[in-house]
């Protein structure tokens, strides 16, 4: 369009720049997370200052300041809760990492049928949770679960599975490595795919043997990829809930309760939702460092490249 | 440094013979280049011999000892990729160390060899850089020491400059040579590219179709063909080859276009099928007397300069042909003239016709 020279360059085209543009495509979505994140974790960190239950609106709610914290952090059942976690936790990803690792390497050759070998590991990961903990309940049962069955015609003779915090514990773990290590196997198989077959082909004539190569050339380059893999498992294993809930329902006692277990009792059981909202930042906060701790090191290594 | 046989080495994949009964021995402390176009089986011969691929049949020696059933993990070769294949999250430093911790050569020994490859490389400023923050040149280089540091039986190398650029290409082409020299090490070099294959080789195996064309001294394939492959392979710009026809006591050339006499015992060779007449553009010259044996009458198309050589394009009918100088005057019409001593004759499918020697 041709312009009179004459007048005064136009100004609102101008100002409309490349940044504004940005901005107002990403209002929409921005506008979403503050209604579905923002909002809801401010409201969060708010409440976790008060003494208030939803099941009473009436009652005015009480300024406690940290409070809710101090009485979180000084109950030492709340720390058992917190300790059972971390073992879970320890013991169930470390199981479901070295047997993902294992059966990713050797799922990288070639054999007849393996595709269909691969889809079958991947089910378990795909049932829903609450499901998969009561099969592995009836499983474990000490009376007529097959586990005990197998057990018996074995010789072993029978183990009380859920009755016992420790067998418990081991029996979580059992269900969950087999839920979720088809998740190590998957990213495994991915991070073992991406390594070049140039780079594997100059190992083989450098003479280096298969256990030399998987632990100088094969792990080192997956190495990434495998702490995105341990680091969702953490976080996952870290909030489990609905496999104590099938399979144990915290017991004995509340031996066996996970520290979102505790949590999800707090805030819906007692209805504390002051308390519940501190614990559940406490999480976060735990949840967060972690993934920190992660993402630091990843830029780190991707640096060092 | 040994001695490589290989006896009758096949190749096949599914349907595809990709090496076909492939018989050559490399000396030892010989450099020898696998030259050819892409899926003539240059390169899966050196994955054969390397280890990386099983033949199908045939055998392969080191020395005397048979290695075809050992993997490549066991066979000490050394091999370069085309593409970098240094291992990125080690230093060349560790890189170069990989094969010999691989071989559990202690520490001391390490730093020794180390040292050693250093020096002949000049790696001393990158020792400590990772491979993916250092330029191709720099990166293939330690790629070779890596290789040679082990004292390897034989150094395979898979078109090792071709991510290099051009200039410094050449310069690569010096050092290993002189290297591979100094060192004594068995080397097979695989290249598409002729003038590397020129340049480097003691001798060329020319390949084709999963067999060997022509082996040779570099010299003697360029200055003797063994068929129109070969002599239209080697050499740049690329062999002319004319249709040509006998008819008396000359060849007719193009369909007609021209007549050439020739000396007889050539003419003999051409019984009376049609052939080829196969000659280096740095054989034909512009000029002279038509009726000469050799020379013949043709329209001059084109002149060309690339920096200090002269070209020019001549046409006979549909043909158009290549020959070095500059014709006189800036018409059309010339004079061409082949050298006979580097006319070479061959058959339509490409078999080489040799004058009976008298």
């Amino acid at each position: 369009m041709a312009r009179d020279p004459g007048l005064p360059p136009r100004r609102l085209p101008r100002e409309l720049s490349d940044r504004m543009l940005c901005g107002l495509f990403v209002l929409p979505t921005l506008g979403v997370l503050l209604v579905m994140v923002a909002y809801p974790f401010l409201s969060l960190l708010y409440y976790s200052t008060l003494s208030f239950s939803l099941l009473r609106p009436g009652q005015a709610p009480r300024a406690m300041g940290f409070g809710n914290y101090t009485m979180l952090l000084t109950d030492p059942a709340l720390w058992e809760r917190f300790v059972f976690t971390g073992k879970f936790v320890v013991l169930t990803v470390t199981v479901q990492m070295l047997l993902g690792i294992l059966i990713a390497y050797f799922l990288q050759r070639d054999f007849r049928g393996r595709d269909i070998v691969f889809t079958l590991f991947m089910l378990p990961m795909m049932l829903c949770p609450i499901v998969v903990g009561f099969l592995w309940r009836y499983m474990f049962n000490s009376e007529w679960g097959i586990i005990n069955v197998m057990m018996a015609a074995a010789g072993l003779g029978k183990l009380d599975w859920l009755g016992i915090a420790d067998n418990a514990l081991v029996a979580v773990v059992i269900a969950d490595a087999w839920m979720w290590t088809p998740f190590v196997i998957l990213l495994a198989t991915a991070a073992f795919r991406g390594i070049p077959v140039n780079i594997r082909e100059a190992a083989r004539i450098d003479g280096a043997s298969p256990a030399f190569v998987f632990f100088r050339v094969t792990l080192p380059l997956s190495a990434p990829i495998l702490a995105i893999a341990l680091l969702l498992r953490l976080i996952d294993a870290f909030k489990q809930y609905d496999l104590f809930f099938a399979m144990t329902g915290g017991g004995p006692g509340n031996e066996t309760m996970t520290v979102s277990f505790e949590l999800g009792k707090i805030a819906f059981r007692y209805f504390y939702t002051g308390l519940a909202s501190a614990l559940a930042v406490l999480m976060l906060v735990i949840i967060v460092g972690l993934a920190m701790v992660f993402v630091r090191r990843l830029t780190l290594a991707a640096e060092e490249r | 440094m040994a001695r490589v046989t290989l006896d009758r080495l096949t190749m096949r994949f599914g349907p595809v013979t990709a090496v076909d009964g492939i018989d050559l021995e490399v000396a030892q402390g010989e450099f020898v280049v696998f030259l050819g176009p892409s899926g003539c089986g240059k390169t899966t011969t050196l994955r054969c011999i390397a280890g990386l691929e099983t033949p199908t049949a045939g055998r392969i020696l080191f020395d005397d000892e048979e290695v075809g059933g050992l993997d490549a993990l066991h066979r000490n070769v050394a091999m370069v990729f085309q593409f970098v294949s240094l291992y990125p999250h080690l230093t060349v430093r560790q890189n170069i160390a990989f094969p010999l911790q691989a071989r559990g050569v202690g520490r001391d020994g390490i730093r020794r060899k180390i040292d050693w490859v250093t020096r002949i490389f000049d790696l001393a400023g990158i020792l400590d850089s990772r491979p993916g923050g250092l330029p191709p040149g720099a990166r293939q280089k330690a790629a070779l020491a890596r290789a040679v540091v082990r004292e390897p039986r034989v150094l395979l190398l898979d078109e090792p400059l071709s991510a290099i650029d051009e200039q410094f290409r050449e310069e690569m082409r010096w050092e290993l040579r002189h290297l591979q020299k100094e060192l004594g090490v068995t080397a097979i070099y695989v290249t598409h590219d002729q003038r590397e294959a020129m340049s480097l080789a003691d001798r060329i195996v020319l390949m084709r179709d999963g067999r060997i064309e022509q082996a040779g001294l570099p010299a003697d394939i360029f200055a003797d063909p063994a068929s129109a492959f070969a002599g239209f392979f080697i050499g740049s710009p690329a062999m002319n080859f004319l249709p040509a026809r006998r008819e008396g006591g000359a060849l007719v050339l193009a369909g007609g276009a021209a007549r050439m006499a020739l000396p007889a015992a050539m003419l003999a060779a051409c019984a009376d099928a049609p052939v080829q007449v196969g000659i280096r553009p740095q054989h034909v010259a512009p000029g002279g007397d038509p009726a000469a044996p050799g020379a013949f009458a043709a329209r001059i198309v084109g002149r060309h300069a690339v920096a200090r050589e002269r070209w020019f394009d001549f046409a006979l009918g549909e043909f158009v042909g290549r020959g070095a100088g500059t014709p006189e005057g800036a018409g059309n019409e010339g004079v061409v003239q082949f050298d006979l001593g580097h006319l070479h004759l061959f058959t339509e499918a490409g078999a080489r016709l040799r004058p009976a020697v008298g």
